[in-house]
């Protein structure tokens, strides 16, 4: 899942980022309006938190922009962060194409709680918990086990998996990965991903069981298994 | 300003009996003390009192005419041709006769003049009574509206229709008044409204940062360090933000008191004050004063204006560079000037930098954004309230480097005729100050 934190305190937007990350988000910054819409427009987002008030452009502005100019097959989730907390600020948010409304200041937990929220109506489940096969993901506590084996992952493994058990049996490029499971720091021609699918791939494989991603030679990765 | 309305509303809901009875006309206690009534008896009272001593006046006038007229005729009578005793006897009746008639229609009037002057008492009373429900019409109306902007919003007007009367004008001056209160407080609450939300950005920063380090295991000690560093930032800002306030609340108590005030030593003695910021900074104060410039003003207040736009100077003035401050006089206003050689100010931002929270660098393009800002958005807000309350202007001169504030004031010479201070009306258009070359 790839965000893009758009906030004109730089302070605000890297501990938002700092916090995301930490979940296995791929985050990217952007300090004005104009920025955000250049990044939106090349980036395919899963979503935006959008501040309102900034430079340039304003967050409303840029939010208009992105749903009257559709880039990207998916578009993206924005969630407006704002100091306004008047209902008609909300209701205005909301009608320029806004999907939800979180008013400064506001505490960590509550943002992720909404993002995964908004990720979650997405991914078509329902509750926190993401299951495929045997393989079980927690995305709120952030804990996964194969046939009951709590396994370890770094985020961005789990980041990862994430991703692959949000479509499983679907085959994933990596240009694809790349775009919503990294962020733009990545280098694109390093072998990155392949590394970090070959590592999931091993630690998910406990106690004999199978490998549960298999690669789609020229094509990409695939998680087997159906969502139950 | 903003106390006083709630109190009194608070005052009206404890004791509404009294206030509501007062204006209705109802023959209690409570209408024998109003202004109505009062002003009924004493139209009735004088109106009586003239036409009593009318009347009187009447009475007496004619009861002595008829005595001298009688006395008159005696004195013909006895004076000469009364010659037969017959003649004395018919003239004596006649005269008992007369007599008779006389205290009869005297009499008679009396009668008539004490039941017109009872009827008149009560027709004067009525008369009265109506007059001065029609002369009073408009306090009652103007009461009334009174205390509907009590109970419900300052925005409602009397709006008092008619000929420019003194009760026209009392409602006038009402609602002047109104117009001034609500000015104040729309002008509070904004302040109120636009505060909340420029403290909520530097929470938000705070918080944030906290709860992200905080909820970590994995936080490194820089991580902490990092934390600390931004929480410490934030809560500088806050800081800010609050001093300027509470200058900005000060200023609106204070400037009423207002004096003659020594631009010259004032501009000198701060520009002194700031060597030490910046020194700091490694920049360089120029100082060009003319002598003797004087306004009338508030001290304490012209200082904070300069002060603001000098600490602004310091703020944005890149390392090494200089400030220059100038002052000078033209043709009866004084100007004041403080120029850096900063990032300066966009054409279409030099209106926009006075206004409330809008920081120099959230402008279209030119100016750096400066991360959370440097300042607190209050600053230049003050030197424009402040100026202006001393009818004076403020404003971004257009320089090819830097950003230049200029104020004007209205200037006070001393008049050598009489050795009082005046003030000298200033011209509409004044020129710009002579632009100074920064060094």
């Amino acid at each position: 899942m790839r965000i893009l934190v758009v906030d004109d305190e730089v302070e605000l937007a890297e501990a938002i980022a700092r916090g995301l990350r930490r979940e296995g988000y791929a985050v990217d910054l952007a300090h004005d309006g104009e920025e955000a819409l250049d990044k939106a427009r090349l980036t395919p987002y899963d979503l935006i938190c959008m501040d309102i008030t900034m430079p340039k452009m304003d967050g409303r502005a840029v939010t208009r922009a992105i749903r009257a100019e559709p880039q990207h097959d998916e578009p993206p989730r924005i969630l407006m962060l704002t100091a306004r907390d008047e209902v008609t600020d909300r209701v205005a948010g909301l009608d320029d194409g806004a999907d939800d409304y979180l008013v400064k200041p506001f505490a960590f937990p509550e943002l992720s709680a909404r993002i995964r929220t908004l990720m979650r109506r997405d991914a078509a489940s329902s509750g926190s918990m993401l299951v495929v096969g045997d393989i079980e993901l927690d995305t709120a506590a952030h804990a996964v086990s194969r046939a009951g084996t709590p396994i370890s992952l770094t985020s961005k493994e789990f980041a990862l998996l994430r991703y692959f058990m949000a479509q499983p049996g679907v085959v994933i490029s990596q240009e694809e990965l790349l775009d919503h499971v990294w962020d733009e720091n990545a280098d694109p021609f390093t072998n990155t991903v392949r590394v970090t699918v070959g590592t999931l791939r091993r630690k998910l494989t406990v106690d004999g069981t199978d490998a549960p991603i298999e690669t789609v030679i020229g094509a990409g990765y695939r998680l087997l298994g159906d969502a139950s | 300003m903003t106390t006083e309305p709630t109190t009194a509303g608070g005052q009206q809901g404890l004791v509404p009996p009294t206030t509501a009875a007062s204006d209705d006309g109802g023959f209690l206690p409570n209408a024998l003390r109003s202004v109505r009534f009062r002003l009924t008896l004493l139209y009735s009272v004088m109106l009586f009192g003239a036409a009593s001593i009318v009347v009187g006046g009447i009475y007496w006038g004619l009861s002595r005419s008829l005595d001298d007229q009688i006395s008159r005729e005696m004195a013909i009578r006895e004076s000469g041709t009364i010659a037969f005793d017959v003649e004395q006897d018919l003239y004596e009746q006649r005269r008992e006769f007369e007599i008779l008639v006389d205290q009869r229609t005297l009499e008679t009037l009396r009668t008539y003049s004490i039941a017109g002057l009872g009827a008149l008492f009560i027709m004067s009373f009525g008369v009265g009574w109506f007059t001065a429900g029609r002369v009073l019409m408009p306090i009652g109306r103007i009461t009334r509206v009174a205390r509907d902007i009590q109970a419900t919003d300052l925005s409602r007007r009397i709006g008092l229709l008619g000929p420019n009367d003194d009760l026209k004008q009392l409602a006038d001056t009402f609602d002047a008044m109104l117009d001034r209160l609500q000015g104040a407080f729309d002008n509070q609450q904004r302040l109120i409204h636009d505060t909340s939300h420029e403290l909520r950005n530097p929470l938000a920063v705070m918080r944030t940062n906290l709860d992200v380090t905080l909820s970590d295991p994995g936080s490194t000690l820089e991580d902490y360090q990092h934390t600390v560093e931004v929480a410490q930032r934030s809560s500088e800002r806050m800081s800010k933000l609050v001093d300027d306030l509470l200058a900005y609340a000060r200023h609106e108590a204070t400037t009423r008191v207002e004096g003659p005030v020594d631009v010259t030593r004032l501009v000198r003695n701060l520009v002194d004050e700031f060597v030490g910021p910046a020194d700091a900074t490694g920049l360089e104060l120029a100082i060009d004063v003319e002598p003797d410039l004087r306004v009338v003003g508030h001290a304490r207040s012209l200082e904070q204006a300069v002060a603001n736009l000098l600490a602004n100077a310091v703020r944005f003035a890149p390392h090494g560079t200089a400030i220059s401050v100038t002052a000078g006089a033209d043709s009866g206003w004084v100007w004041i000037t403080v120029a850096d050689r900063g990032p300066g100010i966009d054409p279409e931002n030099r209106e926009r930098v006075f206004q409330r929270y809008v920081r120099a660098g959230e402008g279209e393009a030119g100016r750096p954004h400066l991360a959370g800002g440097k300042g607190s958005g209050l600053g230049l807000a003050i030197v424009r309230e402040i100026v202006q309350a001393h009818r004076g202007e403020v404003s971004v001169l257009d320089t090819p480097v830097g950003a230049t504030f200029a104020m004007w004031l209205p200037r006070l010479v001393d008049d050598e005729t009489t050795g009082e201070f005046r003030l000298r009306r200033p011209r509409p258009r004044r020129k710009q100050p002579a632009q100074q070359p920064v060094a």
